[in-house]
């Protein structure tokens, strides 16, 4: 007799899981501090050592501070604006929130290029540098030499996908159970690596280093740096937003995110740069068995392998939340353990060419930054300028035509149009392939003035093509601008 | 939204009518002050001037 109420149940539950609903006050539980924990341990990722790493091909260790720093926060800054603001005052999973902005076609879009090569990307590289590690582990326990970039890696990296989406189509109930060891044992062996750069290492020692492959020009290399950590901190936007929704406040949204990250990031990566440029290789999978000893250093590899495991399940939840969100009803169908194996495809296949991956893995993340960072000068200015940060929920969430945020073919040409041009803007600044660069690149780099000019041309065009002409939903922001109190 | 079944849907709209009414002038519900905003971009000013000095020094 109950089995249609708890079908009906299972259903809500479901589009919960799935981020179809937005959440209530007593589904939005994380505080400031809960908040602060999750972006730690989101930071704190293996990924980090290999950005500090990368960093240390460039600059030495203090220019690497210096450019870590600065790189972090301008990208922090607008990555945290565009992605959780509103998504944690409307509790509205991220993707949705972006309808306005892009259309529901444009989302879509966006969805399946840049953040689905973002995070296949990502996916490959954590799955290679697992790959790198037991290749390691292997040549320690046996005393044999191991190809680094052989089919062992690859092997390593295939097995590594494949836990990653047995554990992700588990659901996120798994992957948040094996996050709570995972972040505590990174922040220990944070702490670990740190103790063994101070005694191994002298202050002097570090301050000399040189960097590991730099160009001929040091401010190049320095602005290179920045630019590239501009585009991690950007590359958190695709998960960002959906997690700021369970926050309370929009301060513990915002706050955290920043400070979290940066925090967090900036240690992971001064221990990873300080290693590398120690022991003359950017890569950890290299230097964690100098580093640490055979026993140690093997230890925290494995550690480190399923550390990435996690991570990947993690953004990879995220990316096939967003995939099937945007998708209509092509996606929906589809189980949710196909759809993940679906996504591992692409960063299988990558997996068979390691070298290539790992020796590109600045340019990928430069290159999606400069897309990202245009997405979300975007956002910005569609959220906080032109909409006053007021969406109107039932609108929102009202199908085709019948949303007043509806526009032709379901696409808002204003943000594609956004989107391309600051893309465009940043090659032409700073093309990281060439490395031709503008003499603003030495100035004020390429990923903020693509935001500004994204956020510019978005503003422009939506006012002469949409606001003016009465569509788009611009004016739902006008009409509620007096009723909104204000924190 | 087709996709989604009957229930979803009345939950849906129940979920936003109680957001826009119940839930309209809780804190957590609140637009981002001026004063936050001024303050989030002066941080990563000041962040970024840190970092400048790290480098000079």
């Amino acid at each position: 007799m109950n089995r249609p109420k708890d079908t009906a149940t299972e259903e809500i539950e479901n589009a919960n899981t799935f981020g179809s609903l937005p959440l209530l006050k007593s589904e939005r539980v994380w505080s400031a501090l809960d908040f602060s924990w999750v972006n730690v341990a989101l930071a704190i990722a293996t990924w980090a050592f290999l950005v500090g790493g990368a960093t240390a091909s460039f600059v030495g260790f203090q220019q690497g501070i210096a450019a870590m720093i600065i790189g972090n926060a301008i990208g922090l800054c607008f990555m945290v604006l565009a992605s959780t603001v509103a998504s944690q005052r409307y509790g509205v999973e991220q993707y949705t929130i972006l309808r306005p902005v892009f259309g529901v076609a444009g989302v879509a879009a966006l969805v399946f290029t840049v953040v689905l090569i973002t995070e296949m990307g990502w996916s490959s590289l954590l799955g290679i540098m697992v790959g790198r590690a037991t290749t390691q582990v292997a040549g320690v326990a046996t005393g044999m030499e191991f190809d680094e970039y052989g089919l062992m890696v690859t092997a390593g990296a295939l097995v590594a996908l494949a836990i990653a989406w047995y554990i992700l189509s588990r659901g996120p109930i798994t992957i948040g159970r094996l996050n709570k060891f995972i972040a505590p044992g990174l922040l220990v062996i944070t702490a670990l690596l740190m103790v063994f750069l101070v005694v191994n290492t002298s202050w002097a020692d570090l301050l000399d280093a040189g960097p590991l492959a730099p160009f001929d020009d040091p401010q190049l290399n320095f602005m290179i740096a920045v630019e590239f950590n501009v585009a991690v901190g950007v590359s958190w936007y695709p998960v960002m937003g959906s997690l700021a929704r369970m926050t309370t406040s929009p301060r513990a949204a915002i706050w955290p995110a920043y400070g979290g990250l940066l925090i967090a990031t900036l240690l992971a990566q001064i221990v990873g740069m300080g290693a590398a440029l120690t022991l003359g290789d950017s890569d950890p999978t290299v230097w964690m068995i100098p580093f640490g000893g055979p026993l140690l250093g093997a230890f925290i590899l494995l550690f480190i392998c399923f550390a990435n495991i996690t991570s990947m399940s993690s953004i990879v939840y995220s990316t096939v939340l967003a995939l099937r969100q945007s998708s209509g009803e092509l996606l929906t169908g589809l189980h949710w353990k196909w759809l993940c194996a679906g996504f591992f495809v692409l960063p299988a296949l990558l997996a068979f060419f390691p070298q290539f991956m790992y020796e590109r893995f600045v340019l990928f993340v430069t290159l999606s930054g400069a897309f990202l960072a245009s997405m979300c000068g975007a956002i910005i200015v569609d959220y906080f300028i032109l909409r006053k940060q007021h969406i109107d929920l039932s609108e929102l969430y009202a199908p085709g035509d019948r949303s007043a945020y509806h526009l032709p073919g379901g696409v808002n040409w204003a943000g594609i149009a956004a989107v391309l041009a600051g893309a465009a803007f940043y090659l032409w600044i700073y093309n990281p392939v060439t490395l031709a660069t503008q003499p603003i690149f030495n100035i004020i780099s390429a990923s903020l003035p693509a935001a500004v000019l994204g956020g510019i041309v978005y503003w422009i065009l939506a006012v002469v093509l949409y606001r003016n002409r009465g569509v788009g939903g611009f004016q739902l922001a006008a009409s509620h601008k007096q009723k909104e109190p204000r924190s | 939204m087709a996709r989604d079944s009957a229930q979803v849907q009345q939950e849906l709209h129940r979920r936003i009518e109680e957001i826009r009414t119940v839930e309209g002038a809780d804190p957590a519900r609140r637009a981002l002050s001026r004063a936050d905003l001024v303050m989030y971009v002066g941080a990563t000013v000041l962040i970024s001037l840190l970092g400048v000095l790290v480098m000079v020094l």
